[in-house]
């Protein structure tokens, strides 16, 4: 049972040092130590440098798996400490100026590709992107191919109907059952 | 009660056996005495099954902990519904369930066909037997449920995981399972088609409920277990493209590209040999849905962990997969499934719903090839990837799009060959409206083409339904003029859906589809969240919303201990409600579960996390705001709606089916 506590006491120790009279600044000092001890804990390594969006935060922690055991939830859904950990590592190191590229690959260099939400684009991973797409292009080619097939066959079979019924009936194209009923009937005659 | 609930499981396999062999020799030899044994048979392994199951649920329920499977899923404290419901909670008592549910469908499937499709019976029964066979073996020989501890029994079961204790846990399994197995019937039916050479589409046609059933349990089951995800996982989603999620997703696709293309064939007596492959398929993948749960091979967070059934269930997939494929490839060879017409237009209702079949079908293959490839990585190079979210949607939602696209067009060109004319009559309207979406959602700050896109083509795919609606009901009308009968709008309307359900239904069921894409594309892109820290008393805003922490609380109950919050919500100045998130720690878990409270609206969701506290009366919550979610639910409840509508017995058709037989009759 761990619920996350964070830390408001700060600002608070801040305004009791400077409103406190000159003997007990020594205390107010102290006071003040013991908070900041206690903030480390649970507010990111404050590093001075680039304010972070939660943008950045997000475009990063929404590609990354939340290695917590949950089954594949992304860092950015997770909801879990090891995922709330994570936000935070990624909060410090975008702050540090960090690119994107370097982040992820501080993650792959730990957990390996497994800590990536999706395979990357290249070499052997690239077939779980393109395989989906080709499956579908070549099932439309096909379908397609098989359809024009059987419209051209459709055209010639009426092409032949019409020409059949132009031109006069000759007896080597009639039927060859009404031509055997014709020579039947001939001998019944 | 083990060893009578083990007992009956190895008599219903043999006896299931025995229904397979006699069966198969009834079909071979056409023999109705054979042929009568079987169905006996399978009763008999019906009531068998039955007994065994009510076995394990008596144990459940008295709580015997000498059975393996009552200490590992249930506990003293666990309340009598859940342990009731711990039946479908684990790995054998859940395969158990499926037999169970699959033995009563073919007990039905026996007495609906007494009288009819004699000559497909018998190959039926031995599909069907199969089938049981299999899952029956499993239970028998490698994941029983009635094994014992003996000394090993523990004075209390470890427990329900605590996620599975919710209402929609209970009933999300149920309606999955009855949606797989419930495909189970008609490939049953297309595989003795195959088999017995009796290639007609009567087993379409007989099948036809059922496979709308099965849909219509599955889709609810996916439904359920979203709205599931939402409620219990706490993290303001309802899909995370888990691999068991996938697992019941794939099975959906193709049981829907089913559902649509053997209206082809009814229509047109096409795509014999496509709708055979199909619900090969559809079959295969729920055992292959069944498999991925059961056998934790991929990890997920449903996943029961990793067994042994793995393979018993690779090799009847390969084995059920080869032999549907060896007797088509002989029908085929034989060429006795020509069509009896070619398609022969691009632009023709066939056309489109071959390239509907196309679509889903590519959705399916990307869901299963993400869904794998982690394995195909690791088996191929030894390296571990992971495909979660990004990866899905970045490959379905192009796909997703063309589909929702063509969900209002397929239903409405013309048969044979659309003509500018068809054109004009029945997608001009609907498609100014829905090109006059774009500039409208972007007045309402909509700006991303993504979701610009996706709702341009919801209003279209509206439009054509209400347009469809409004054009048949004023036909109608103009006809009952000519006649001078005269009917009202509502009349005309109410006859028009009454005498055409299944058309109408299918339009019901599209408008379902429509809003569920509305909610799905405005709770995914517009989503906000933001963590607040607050203190007793203190007030925080968020959009238009502002809220007060008033309480934090404790208290225990039989199986747990839950903290809660008191947060009195409050929109644009007016009250809405008192938001109660929880965090819940129950004895016999290992990690707290997150209660989540969540307020929900026409237009948007509030939704909160009770994140954590401190002894200082500090709270941090984490605070979502999901436009359009409550669409999602509302859309499937309007499918599941649209699908019973499509169930309905159509009174008049059946009058003049009876009539007819009368007219026979006397003629005769």
């Amino acid at each position: 049972m761990q619920p996350s506590r964070r830390s408001g006491c700060l600002p608070l120790a801040v305004v009791r040092l400077f409103h406190r009279p000159g003997p007990e600044v020594a205390g107010g000092l102290v006071f003040l130590a013991l908070c900041l001890s206690l903030s480390v804990g649970s507010l990111p390594a404050a590093a001075p440098g680039k304010p972070v969006t939660k943008e950045q935060v997000q475009e990063i922690t929404s590609n990354l798996v939340c290695l917590c055991g949950c089954g594949n939830k992304t860092v950015s859904v997770c909801g879990c400490g090891v995922a709330d950990a994570t936000i935070r590592e990624v909060e410090t190191m975008l702050s540090q100026g960090k690119t994107v590229d370097e982040i992820f690959a501080h993650y792959v260099n730990a957990s390996g590709l497994v800590a990536l939400a999706s395979p990357p684009k290249k070499g052997f991973n690239l077939i779980a992107w393109i395989l989906p797409f080709a499956g579908i292009l070549i099932g439309g080619v096909f379908l397609i191919g098989k359809i024009r097939n059987w419209q051209s066959d459709l055209d010639r079979r009426e092409a032949v109907l019409r020409k059949a019924s132009a031109a006069p009936a000759s007896p080597a194209a009639e039927d060859p059952y009404k031509q055997r009923l014709n020579s039947e009937l001939g001998k019944i005659d | 009660m083990n060893e009578f609930g083990f007992y009956c499981v190895t008599a219903a396999l043999v006896v299931a056996a025995y229904a397979f062999l006699v069966s198969a020799l009834a079909g071979k030899r056409a023999d109705p005495v054979l042929a009568q044994s079987g169905e006996n048979a399978l009763i008999g392994s019906f009531v068998l099954i039955a007994l065994a199951s009510a076995s394990l649920i008596s144990l459940l329920i008295h709580s015997d902990f000498n059975n393996e499977y009552v200490a590992s899923y249930t506990s003293l404290d666990l309340p009598l519904h859940y342990k009731v419901t711990a039946f479908w909670g684990g790995q054998t008592g859940s395969l158990l369930f499926w037999t169970l549910l699959l033995s009563v469908f073919t007990v039905v499937v026996v007495f609906q066909n007494q009288a009819k499709n004699r000559e497909l019976m018998p190959y039926v029964c031995a599909a069907l037997a199969v089938v049981q066979s299999f899952f029956l073996a499993v239970l028998t020989f490698v994941a029983p449920p009635f094994a014992t501890l003996g000394a090993a029994r523990p004075a209390d079961g470890t427990g329900l995981n605590p996620l599975l204790q919710n209402y929609w846990m209970v009933v999300h399994p149920p309606h999955l399972y009855l949606g797989f197995v419930g495909f189970t019937v008609p490939f049953a039916f297309g595989v003795a088609a195959l088999v017995s050479n009796n290639l007609n589409p009567v087993w379409i046609k007989t099948t036809r409920r059922w496979t709308l059933v099965a849909w219509l349990f599955l889709t609810m089951g996916i439904f359920m277990g979203a709205h599931w995800a939402y409620l219990e996982l706490g993290w303001g989603g309802y899909w995370a493209w888990d691999p068991v999620e996938n697992a019941s997703f794939m099975p959906w696709l193709l049981g829907t590209a089913f559902l649509h293309s053997v209206m082809v064939q009814e229509k047109k007596g096409m795509l014999k040999v496509w709708n055979l492959v199909l619900i090969i398929l559809t079959f295969e993948m729920c055992l292959f849905g069944t498999f991925l749960t059961r056998s934790g091979v991929v990890s997920s967070v449903h996943s029961f962990a990793q067994s042994n059934i793995g393979s018993f269930f690779v090799a009847f997939i390969g084995g059920s997969l080869g032999i549907s494929f060896y007797f088509l490839f002989r029908r085929l060879q034989n060429r006795q499934l020509e069509p009896e017409q070619r398609l022969t237009a691009f632009f023709s209702r066939e056309s489109s719903f071959l390239f509907n079949n196309l679509l889903f079908l590519g959705i399916a293959f990307a869901v299963f090839w993400g869904t794998v490839f982690p394995i195909v990585s690791e088996a191929v190079r030894g390296v571990k990837v992971s495909v979660s979210i990004p990866f899905f949607n970045n490959v379905t939602l192009p796909v997703a799009f063309a589909l929702l696209a063509l969900t209002g067009v397929c239903p409405l060109i013309a048969w044979r060959k659309a003509s500018v004319k068809n054109f004009n009559r029945n997608f001009l309207y609907p498609l100014i409206a829905g090109i006059a979406t774009i500039p409208a959602a972007m007045v309402f700050g909509v700006m991303q083409p993504m979701p610009l896109l996706f709702f341009a083509a919801s209003v279209f795919v509206l439009a054509t339904v209400v347009w469809e609606f409004w054009k048949g009901t004023r036909a109608r009308q103009a006809a009952r003029a000519e006649s001078e009968q005269g009917e009202s709008w509502l009349r005309a309307l109410y006859l028009l859906v009454a005498t055409n359900k299944r058309r109408y239904g299918g339009f019901i069921i599209h408008a379902g589809v429509v809003l569920v894409f509305v909610g799905i594309i405005g709770s995914s892109f517009f989503r906000m969240e933001q963590d607040f820290v607050m203190r007793q008393g203190e007030t925080a805003r968020f959009k238009n919303y502002s809220f007060t922490f008033q309480s934090f609380g404790q208290r225990r109950e039989v199986n747990k201990e839950v903290s809660l919050a008191r947060v009195d919500l409050f929109r644009n100045g007016k009250k809405l409600a008192t938001m109660r998130p929880e965090k819940h720690f129950h004895f016999k878990g290992e990690q707290p579960q997150t209660e989540v409270d969540i307020l929900s609206q026409f237009d948007e969701d509030f939704y909160i996390v009770l994140v954590g506290w401190d002894d200082k009366g500090a709270a941090t919550f984490k605070i979502y705001i999901n436009p359009l979610v409550s669409w999602i639910w509302f859309g499937g409840f309007v499918m599941a709606l649209g699908t019973l509508f499509v169930m309905m017995p159509n009174r008049q058709r059946r009058a003049l089916a009876r009539t007819m037989r009368q007219e026979v009759r006397h003629a005769a």
